[in-house]
């Protein structure tokens, strides 16, 4: 009994240690000292100064752009794959899409790099769009491809029977079938770009910079930042929103 | 129309996601291998994979995953205990399970930035400790997740058996529980030491000159000193590695539910 509340209070501080820092960063944007640390009073200033900086903006768009663009395409591509392969069964498949996931980041990078510069192609949007999408496409297979295999053959074959196309098949049964996949697919490869850092760091060229390499090169430059600060308390409370939604929704999933 | 050459005209709108991946991804890795093997070929293996420099940041890379993976593993077995058998409520383990996961899909770029934050203030900023705490706080939901899946699959008869038996609380943990949940226990530890190894975004952020791991190394190589031949070894090196631990993974870990 004793035990059940010592741990109880354990997995709390566990709890607390993983929040905290978050809740830091969200509490000193508001702290209207330029550098975070001591408090010097209540402000709203830093995220006005957000709305002005032209880097950061640019940068939001930048990344809005190439992640909502590779969540379609990747949604697409990929989901084009898990219906093709959803009634086959071809093990050797399956590792071929799980390999761009597994294989550490930094070593797909590179190696797109060196294609990128031997095929002479000029460094920008297009080049990080379709690195981001040479995983996206792995994501997009694994989160459809079991709604695909929900659907199954005699469904199908019904619809055949009833005198169906295989288009009509494929947007009039498997499609609304499949429609949580695909949402959770565009918002799986969605984040994945969005929060990207490695591959854009190594695809981007001069001019091109998303959000995390704003990040990356501010703070490595120097130190934190109250402006910075604020622009992180925005990410993390979208990011936090989206998790909670998602996280919630395959954990009951799981359970039915 | 016979629905099957509409089939076949489909196939080939189907391979398109694998022409695709090939070029994006398969393709340039064996551009790499290639490029690896450009000047001098086995000589030149020879020379990275025994220079004493890049050795000295693999082996400290390799520590580092080592100490965080242990650290993580530590900190989520009383965790996971706690989950698995003294919360009875499904929807209350639910929000515990929600609470753990949430972090996890914050961009590791920001939790990083936040813990820089923290740590300059309690003066922890650029030491091996910040790195330490840094990726453990990066990965023990990782951790924490499989660990916790395989003891809410162990029959907790199995331990009232053995506390009936006369086991002291410890002795059921340490020779009972832990004993039958190695499976999850294993993929735990596959897991974070495969991402800590290879992790170098949030050493370098966190630790300044501790913070040199063998990732920044392949990064710099490639980007600041232009060694695409020397990069290329390693990334490859690390490539092995990673596709090694997931054998084993596959091989003796469990199935994530998640």
């Amino acid at each position: 009994m004793r035990l059940r509340g010592v741990l109880k209070i354990y997995v709390f501080v566990l709890l607390a240690f993983l929040y905290v820092p978050l809740l830091y960063i969200i509490v000193q944007s508001f702290n209207s000292a330029k550098y975070p640390g001591e408090w010097k009073g209540f402000t709203l200033n830093w995220y006005f100064e957000l709305l002005r900086d032209q880097e950061i903006f640019n940068a939001m768009v930048n990344g809005l752009s190439v992640a909502i663009l590779s969540a379609i395409i990747s949604t697409v591509l990929g989901g084009l794959a898990a219906y093709y392969f959803s009634k086959r069964q071809e093990k050797f498949v399956d590792s071929f899409f799980y390999a761009p996931i597994v294989i550490p980041e930094i070593v797909e990078s590179v190696s797109l790099l060196m294609l990128y510069y031997y095929a002479g192609v000029e460094l920008g949007f297009w080049t990080v769009l379709i690195g981001h999408t040479a995983y996206n496409v792995s994501y997009a297979y694994i989160a459809l491809k079991p709604q695909f295999q929900v659907t199954s053959r005699s469904m199908e074959e019904a619809a055949y029977t009833l005198g169906a196309k295989p288009f009509d098949v494929f947007v009039r049964v498997y499609f609304p079938l499949a429609l949580p996949g695909i949402i959770a697919s565009l918002l799986i490869t969605f984040a994945m770009s969005f929060d990207d850092f490695v591959k854009t760091a190594f695809t981007t060229g001069p001019g091109f910079k998303t959000l995390p390499l704003v990040i990356w090169s501010r703070a490595a430059r120097g130190r934190a930042t109250s402006e910075l600060n604020a622009l992180a308390t925005i990410m993390i409370l979208v990011s936090l929103v989206a998790s909670y939604i998602y996280s919630k929704q395959t954990l009951s999933s799981i359970e039915k | 129309m016979s629905s099957k050459s509409a089939f076949s005209g489909f196939r080939l709108i189907a391979s398109l996601p694998i022409v695709y991946v090939v070029v994006t991804f398969y393709l340039p890795i064996v551009l790499m291998a290639i490029e690896s093997l450009r000047s001098g070929g086995v000589e030149t293996y020879r020379q990275v994979l025994l220079n004493p420099d890049y050795l000295s940041i693999i082996g400290y890379s390799g520590f580092i995953a080592l100490v965080v993976t242990l650290t993580t593993l530590a900190l989520s077995i009383p965790a996971a205990y706690y989950l698995a058998f003294y919360v009875k409520d499904e929807a209350q383990k639910n929000n515990y399970l929600v609470a753990f996961t949430v972090p996890m899909l914050v961009n590791f770029l920001l939790k990083a930035y936040a813990l820089m934050n923290v740590f300059s203030l309690i003066g922890l900023a650029n030491s091996f400790p910040a790195i330490i705490i840094g990726m453990t706080y990066e990965y023990l939901p990782l951790m924490l997740l499989p660990v916790y899946s395989t003891f809410e699959r162990v029959e907790e008869r199995l331990l009232e058996a053995a506390e009936t038996l006369g086991a002291r609380p410890h002795q059921t943990v340490f020779r009972v529980l832990l004993p039958v949940s190695l499976p999850g226990i294993f993929s735990g530890v596959t897991l974070v030491y495969l991402m800590s190894f290879t992790e170098f975004v949030v050493p370098a952020m966190l630790g300044g000159v501790y913070g040199y791991t063998v990732g920044f190394l392949i990064w710099d190589l490639f980007l600041k000193y232009r060694n695409w031949v020397a990069g290329s070894i390693l990334a490859l090196l690390i490539t092995l590695v990673s596709i090694l631990a997931v054998y084993v993974y596959m091989k003796w870990g469990v199935e994530l539910e998640a």
